[in-house]
């Protein structure tokens, strides 16, 4: 029996493999997953056009890239004038990063350490500049944004000159029409090869879906629910309770929530951005798809309410618990509906 | 752009829902603003604060009304009528209104307000003034004209006319944002298109391919869903236990590694008196739930924990006539389960007098299959790609990738020739192997049946067959003549299912080792010619990978090599 959930073998992220510590910095040693985020050219051409493109910034600073992987972010800010990069990173990738360096003829410029940031002793007591790519599905998820603040607080210059790359992340939310495809992985569970799975429809449902979604899908404008201003936001503020509301588009079902991020570079001289919603180019991050039990059923012009609650699972940080409550604002009786759905990310 | 964003962001009209293109974080504040039913700071509060300075001296007004008249008093200029006049709309107004402070600000009090031309220029959506509550304004001074009343007028108005009012502003700031929204994407296009990748275009087939591959399965349900939708493996597992009711009827089965126990309910389905399901994972709970649903429970018990743990069946059960597991790894044997079907059979299955087995093997048979691939779309993809990336070199990367055996489902044109008759190149009998008989090291010839500019792989398979015949008797062996499975699959009643890249494709895909030419280029080979050579495959010291390893050469003498691959 084949580990479906892991095309790639040797990435081992499968669900079988438990999600501790260990697991999330070994899959990160594999180049598969590397490769991908290298050919994720929204993401790395918005990196370094931010650094490229502002090389006054960058011009004798020093440099600190937490969690650098192949360490493509390090050699940006290294090309781009900085004075000195480190780049920190746990997994064993450090090592092929060190070679990279090397072959790019930048040794003198960048020092690469292994271990965890809270343990490696940098060679500067601050730096002037942080960057990392610290991202995960739905923003937080398996992110390494804990360990960017705790960089920020400890070596980031304390005089308000210090700058952070990316500064800003927004969490957007927008409901979408997806029949079909909740009929392929909820509704599918009702037959299965003439058999009843529902059991397995009520896991299915909680487990929020990491897709792309279709633009013509999405039936509501899209909300913005958090701004995480990098400068100033705590591990505490990564807890969080919000409202949003959804103007309807068009007549339309909602089967689902959807959530995204956009990511802002605002120290540039033209800021820099980019999206990872449905709008917009692919990344490998995708969308992130919330069934709800409910389907909805609303007129343009209509408003879905709603609250988004996110925080760190209490025994493993890196999973989240996400709720989702909803109403529709409507004054015809047939169609008011509101609910409250639980998710984990795991 | 940033200008136009703050001046649409900062005023009124950020009450108004907005697109994603907008700025995040102001945006974020737009919808604080909106929730005011939840508590939230009202819109209305802002208005309190409202300071227009006039544009032509530094007076500060408090409304926008007070202003308007103040100019038109002090300084002999109507904005309203002067909007009207020149038919400007949103974007032209603030051209115009920062025309004229920066004119002002630089010493000319009396800029030109007559000829378009002096203030149509994009620097002017510059606001020359922080938080210039004129820019705010705007859409009032619009809606001023077409109603033709004062402010001071139309709040006096009933609540009808506040509607229809705030509605005619949705809709302008509607076309607004679509607007800015254009503005926004095309500087995207434009800041992506200064440095055209050359993988432009295959942007969309490689997002294809990271959606069929590593993250498309990603949960705990979606590996069950991934395999229960997998139609060629669970259509020939049901045919073979549907088409063969005989077989199953009033039988003992064992299911090894049940899952979510759709194996055990076809078998029950078919008429098995007692199904023994065992799984060592959590998931059993659910099979259970679902084989209580579906009437099934009492011909299905689910058993948790290792077969190697099991000595002894439930009740007073001593032997099962039917093992039945879908056991099948990736390359066949990566995971290295199917030693704990042979331990089942070992300790459970039914045996006659002579001690041969006296049951059935359900799938009976499975073999594994080589072919010579060239696929230079995937090498540059994946091979070539480290050598530049974003004007770095990162051949690096590649020193151990190409040890690791590349899962994946290639496209049939790749496969660039075959063995004689396209044999196997070794087979089981599922009955008699030995876990032993897992590691094998047999030879191999191929041949190509078209000219390749290079041999980039060497694609491995399997085929895996139902066979409703019993066992053989004591001392057959556990590999067999790979020409025996045409005669198996030929049987009635057999099934058999293939995961080639000819065939559709299946969860397991194909295991590909990509030869490694070290940065060099292969040499051409012409259709026909063969390549002779022996493959090994062994289980890693942890036991669940697996390590193949292949040495060949083709007769005409331009290609030769040898290689190990792991699959971990």
């Amino acid at each position: 029996m084949a580990n479906a959930a892991n095309d790639q073998p040797g990435l081992k992220a499968g669900p079988d493999m438990p999600h501790s510590e260990v697991h999330y910095f070994n899959s990160y040693n594999h180049h598969g997953i590397h490769e991908e985020m290298l050919k994720d050219e929204v993401r790395t051409k918005s990196y370094r056009d931010a650094i490229y493109n502002n090389r006054h910034l960058f011009k004798d600073k020093v440099v600190l890239d937490v969690g650098c992987g192949t360490s493509i972010l390090s050699m940006f800010a290294a090309k781009a004038g900085a004075k000195h990069v480190i780049g920190v990173d746990m997994s064993t990738i450090i090592v092929k990063a060190k070679e990279i360096v090397e072959v790019n003829g930048l040794s003198d410029k960048i020092t690469l350490l292994q271990g965890k940031m809270e343990e490696v002793e940098l060679p500067f007591p601050e730096v002037d500049i942080i960057i990392s790519e610290w991202m995960g599905y739905f923003l937080l998820y398996e992110s390494m944004l804990d360990t960017v603040l705790w960089a920020r607080d400890r070596y980031l210059r304390k005089d308000g000159q210090g700058l952070i790359f990316p500064d800003k992340a927004t969490i957007f939310m927008a409901g979408i029409e997806d029949g079909d495809y909740k009929e392929d992985k909820i509704g599918f569970w009702d037959n299965v090869w003439g058999f009843d799975y529902s059991p397995l429809k009520y896991t299915a449902l909680t487990e929020p879906l990491v897709d792309t979604v279709e633009l013509k899908a999405v039936v509501t404008d899209p909300a913005a629910v958090i701004t995480l201003d990098l400068y100033t936001v705590t591990v505490a503020d990564l807890a969080f309770k919000l409202p949003f509301s959804l103007p309807v588009r068009r007549t339309d079902y909602i089967h689902a929530m959807i959530a995204w991020f956009d990511i802002e570079f605002s120290a540039c001289h033209k800021p820099v951005r980019f999206s990872t919603g449905p709008h917009t180019k692919y990344t490998h991050w995708k969308q992130t798809v919330f069934y709800l039990k409910d389907v909805l059923t609303v007129e343009a012009g209509e408003q879905v309410k709603g609250q988004l609650t996110c925080k760190p699972n209490q025994d493993n940080r890196r999973d989240l618990d996400i709720a989702i409550d909803y109403e529709t604002a409507t004054d015809d009786q047939g169609r008011t509906a509101n609910g409250h759905c639980e998710y984990k990310m795991c | 752009m940033a200008s136009i964003d703050a001046i649409v962001n900062a005023g009124p009209s950020a009450q108004q829902p907005r697109d994603d293109d907008n700025d995040p974080a102001e945006q974020f504040d737009a919808l604080n603003v909106r929730e005011d039913s939840e508590g939230w700071n009202d819109v209305e509060e802002d208005a309190e604060e409202f300071n227009v300075q006039c544009l032509f001296c530094s007076e500060v007004a408090t409304s926008l009304t007070q202003a308007l008249d103040h100019m038109k008093a002090e300084h002999g200029f109507d904005l309203v009528a002067f909007r009207s006049k020149h038919g400007l709309d949103f974007f032209g107004m603030i051209k115009f209104v920062n025309y004229v402070r920066s004119q002002v600000k630089e010493g000319n009090a009396k800029p030109e307000t007559e000829n378009p031309s002096a203030w149509d220029d994009e620097k002017f959506m510059q606001p020359v003034l922080e938080d210039d509550a004129l820019l705010f304004s705007v859409d009032e001074l619009e809606s001023m004209e077409s109603s033709g009343k004062q402010p001071e007028a139309s709040e006096a108005n009933n609540a009808t006319d506040e509607v229809s009012k705030l509605k005619e502003q949705l809709s302008k700031l509607q076309s607004q944002f679509d607007v800015y929204r254009e503005q926004v994407s095309e500087t995207l296009e434009k800041r992506w298109s200064d440095a055209p990748s050359k993988n432009e275009g295959e942007g969309e087939a490689k997002a294809k391919r990271y959606d069929d591959s590593y993250f498309e399965s990603y949960s705990f349900n979606d590996i069950h869903q991934t395999m229960l939708q997998d139609t060629v493996r669970t259509e020939a597992y049901r045919d073979f236990i549907y088409e063969n009711k005989n077989l199953f009827a009033g039988k003992t089965v064992m299911d090894v590694g049940c899952g979510t126990g759709i194996l055990s309910m076809f078998c029950a389905k078919a008429g098995a008196k007692q199904v023994f399901a065992l799984d060592n994972s959590a998931i059993i709970d659910k099979a259970r739930q679902i084989a209580f649903d579906n009437g099934l429970d009492k011909q299905i018990t689910f058993i948790r924990g290792k077969v190697e743990d099991l000595h002894e069946l439930p009740g007073s059960y001593k032997h099962v006539d039917i093992i039945v597991s879908e056991w099948m790894g990736y390359c066949l044997f990566f995971e290295n389960m199917l030693p704990s079907v042979f331990c089942a059979r070992d300790r459970f299955m039914k045996r006659r007098a002579d001690g041969s087995f006296d049951g059935l093997m359900v799938p009976s048979h499975v073999s594994v299959h080589l072919a010579p691939l060239a696929d230079p779309d995937w090498v540059s993809d994946n091979v070539t790609f480290w050598s530049d990336v974003y004007g770095f070199d990162m051949h690096c990367m590649l020193e151990g990738a190409l040890e690791d055996v590349v899962v994946q489902h290639p496209p049939a044109k790749t496969v660039v020739g075959s063995t004689s008759q396209k044999r196997p190149i070794a087979m089981w009998d599922l009955h008699q192997a030995k876990a032993e008989d897992l590691q094998f090291d047999v030879p191999f010839e191929v041949a190509l049946d078209q000219d390749i500019d290079s041999l980039d792989a060497w694609c491995t398979w399997f085929d895996t067959v139902f066979s409703p015949a019993p066992p053989a008797s004591a001392g057959a062996p556990g590999m067999i003549a790979p020409e025996e499975q045409e005669k198996l699959s030929a049987q009635k009643g057999a099934v058999t299912f293939s995961t080639s890249p000819m065939t559709k494709r299946t969860h397991w895909q194909c295991g590909t080792c990509i030869v490694d030419r070290k940065g060099k280029t292969g040499n051409k080979l012409s259709s026909g010619t063969t390549i002779g050579g022996a493959i090994k495959f062994l289980k890693d010291a942890e036991g669940r990978g697996l390590n193949i390893t292949a040495e060949w050469d083709s007769k005409d003498g331009q290609e030769k090599g040898t290689q190990a691959w792991k699959m971990r």
